[in-house]
């Protein structure tokens, strides 16, 4: 019995490291941001205390809201476009052969391999007023003008939907492919056509896939900041520039800690139902 | 009992702390160690430094020269922008230690920085080229430098004529052709003041109906200056409020582009050099400032395109046409910023401004 307390006891001390880091680097960061939310911030001065300024503040000030309601939405388009796209992408990729898999998952994967600035500049000069789309379609005389295809909501999603793919079709493939093909043939070999095998067997399986994909992109959308600075030439607004906002250039680290709060409390939400739903669909 | 059973009993509160403790104390070790180190090595000096081409002038001229005359190593952090992050410079100082000896301070910063007791009062003694600086340019903190000005950037190709308004924005003519500044939201707004009611302030729904009306003429708002390089470049727009030294570089690409000084008038703005509290090399923080202040480091600077408080300093007809501000002169027909004004209103501003934006 000692040999075995003395094993598990090491064990023990083995997950000492990662609790550690997590204790440094998300506990006691997340103590400090709580702290800081009720702290007050007047004339460029932090006072620590217990004030429901911030609070206050975020709930009426007729902006923060606003922009935080926008932020769903928008990590909502995200998510729902990642979903359209990606699903057949896994589907083909489940289908295919091993090689080419691999460049199928080469391909989802690619644009992580690049920096985010670099894949946002690549961007304004596909997309751009004399970007080669619109050069393009004006060269063919199929438009006068060019089309406004960035610095909205559209350039937005089309930037963050390139990249999130990936967070998107990686789970969608994992559950596909663990669906046994069998149960498929055994409902076309009963007479069910390929439309109705998909809807009452192959989705109904791959939904835990779906959950945690769209879990996934969902929670990452909802921290986006660079890419609608750039791609939305700053008229998009989302609750992670304003909390930038207002620590870089307003110094108010009170009101940045309540609004960071705020977003993790949506993402905590997000979770949890994420989390429900996985236990109902199975997963 | 089973193995299980033996592992859960090992699942106590004490067990769990303390492995929490062990692992927390060894991942800080190295970064009290590092800065310990950094804190007692005379040797090295630790700086901010800009991007582009700014900052390839900063290291060719301002600190190599400076490296090499004392004999000292130059430690660099890139900033992120023109800012320096000053929210995270104030956490620094109040955990310790600021990650530099030397930080610039822009007018509305310097505020905030006496306010919160963050930047070390440097005596007139302490900088025997102050001599040579006019007095208006020296703070408590250090010396006003890098003088920039802004005003109306344009394509001398596409904009005809050359504008001499800020109104010129507003042209119909121009419509998807040009962008606002948001990374100095307060001087977009002082700009549009200024184009339509004369006078920098008060910022007003009035302001922002003028804002409104430009809005569909808007490709982006830029957050910084190489943001709106970028636009120049890409052709994305023709006409910008820009900043005098960045149109200098563009057009030494080659770029079609001059700086107009509207009618209404212009900015003039600086960075306050300055020594943050708690710096590990205070004093070779003050040796540096002290250096750039001199009449050849202060040409350089001329050179590159931005005005200079030495007096010393001449510019040829090139120089005074490209820094803008050859004199204290020029300089007081600047319009005059209140920026207190601009600190303390500025959360008020950017609620506007969001909700102007998210309109």
């Amino acid at each position: 019995m000692s040999q075995t307390q003395g094993g598990n006891s090491k064990a023990w001390w083995l997950l000492s490291p990662g609790v550690g880091l997590y204790i440094l680097t998300f506990f006691i960061p997340l103590a400090m941001l709580l702290v800081l939310s009720f702290a007050k911030f007047e004339n460029s001065v932090t006072t620590i205390g217990f004030f429901f300024d911030n609070y206050v503040k975020i709930m009426t000030d007729g902006i923060t809201l606003t922009i935080f309601y926008r932020t769903v939405q928008l990590a909502l388009m995200i998510t729902v476009s990642c979903l359209v796209l990606g699903y057949p992408v896994a589907v083909l990729m489940r289908r295919s052969g091993p090689r080419a898999r691999l460049w199928l998952l080469f391909f989802i994967v690619s644009p992580l391999l690049t920096s985010i600035i670099v894949r946002n500049v690549a961007w304004v000069l596909i997309l751009g007023r004399s970007g080669i789309i619109n050069d393009t379609l004006i060269d063919w005389g199929w438009i006068s003008t060019p089309l406004p295809l960035m610095y909205n909501t559209f350039g937005v999603v089309l930037a963050v939907v390139h990249v999130y793919l990936s967070f998107m079709v990686l789970p969608l493939f994992g559950a596909l492919i663990a669906i046994d093909s069998s149960i498929e043939e055994a409902a076309s070999s009963l007479g069910a056509s390929p439309l109705r095998v998909f809807l009452t067997v192959t989705l109904p399986l791959s939904l835990p896939g779906v959950t945690a994909g769209c879990t996934l992109v969902f929670i990452l959308s909802m921290g986006i900041y660079l890419t609608p600075v750039i791609m939305g030439g700053n008229f998009v607004l989302t609750l992670p520039m304003l909390i930038t906002d207002s620590v870089r250039n307003l110094y108010n680290w009170p009101v940045a800690s309540a609004m960071a709060l705020m977003l993790l409390a949506a993402i905590g939400a997000m979770v949890l139902l994420s989390a429900r739903v996985q236990k109902m669909v199975g997963g | 009992m089973t193995d299980k059973g033996n592992f859960s009993s090992k699942l106590s509160r004490r067990t769990v702390l303390k492995s929490a403790a062990g692992a927390g104390a060894a991942l800080a070790t190295p970064y009290f160690f590092v800065k310990a180190h950094a804190a007692s090595d005379p040797k090295v000096v630790r700086m901010y430094n800009y991007d582009g081409t700014l900052g390839e002038f900063y290291d060719k001229h301002w600190y190599e020269p400076f490296a090499e005359k004392f004999d000292v190593k130059m430690d660099f952090i890139r900033l992120k922008g023109s800012r320096a992050p000053l929210e995270k410079i104030q956490a620094q100082i109040a955990n310790g230690q600021p990650e530099t000896d030397v930080f610039p301070l822009h007018p509305d910063q310097l505020i905030f920085a006496r306010r919160n007791k963050i930047a070390m009062e440097i005596p007139r003694s302490a900088i025997p080229e102050y001599e040579n600086i006019y007095d208006e340019f020296i703070t408590e903190f250090g010396p006003c430098l890098v003088l920039w000005s802004y005003g109306l950037a344009y394509n001398t190709e596409l904009v005809d004529p050359a504008p001499t308004s800020w109104k010129a924005l507003w042209d119909p003519k121009y419509a998807g052709k040009v962008a606002l500044n948001e990374g100095l939201k307060d001087q977009t707004l002082q700009m549009v003041n200024l184009a339509f009611k004369g006078s920098p302030y008060p910022v007003d729904e009035e302001t922002f109906k003028h804002l409104s009306d430009i809005r569909p003429h808007l490709v982006a708002l830029w957050s910084s200056g190489a943001d709106a390089e970028q636009l120049f470049r890409n052709g994305e727009i023709v006409m910008s409020p820009f900043w005098n030294g960045r149109v200098t570089k563009l057009k030494s690409e080659g770029l079609p582009l001059a700086f107009a000084v509207p009618d209404e008038g212009f900015f003039v703005r600086h960075s306050v050099y300055g020594v943050p509290l708690n710096a590990a090399n205070p004093e070779m923080g003050i040796e540096w400032i002290n250096f750039v202040c001199g009449e050849e480091r202060q040409k350089r600077m001329v050179e590159f395109g931005y005005g200079t408080p030495n007096k010393l300093v001449e510019h040829t007809p090139e120089q005074a046409k490209a820094v803008i501000v050859a004199d204290p002169e020029v300089v007081k027909k600047a319009v005059p910023e209140d920026f207190t004004k601009i600190l303390d209103n500025s959360a008020a501003w950017t609620d506007m401004w969001n909700k102007w934006k998210s309109s």
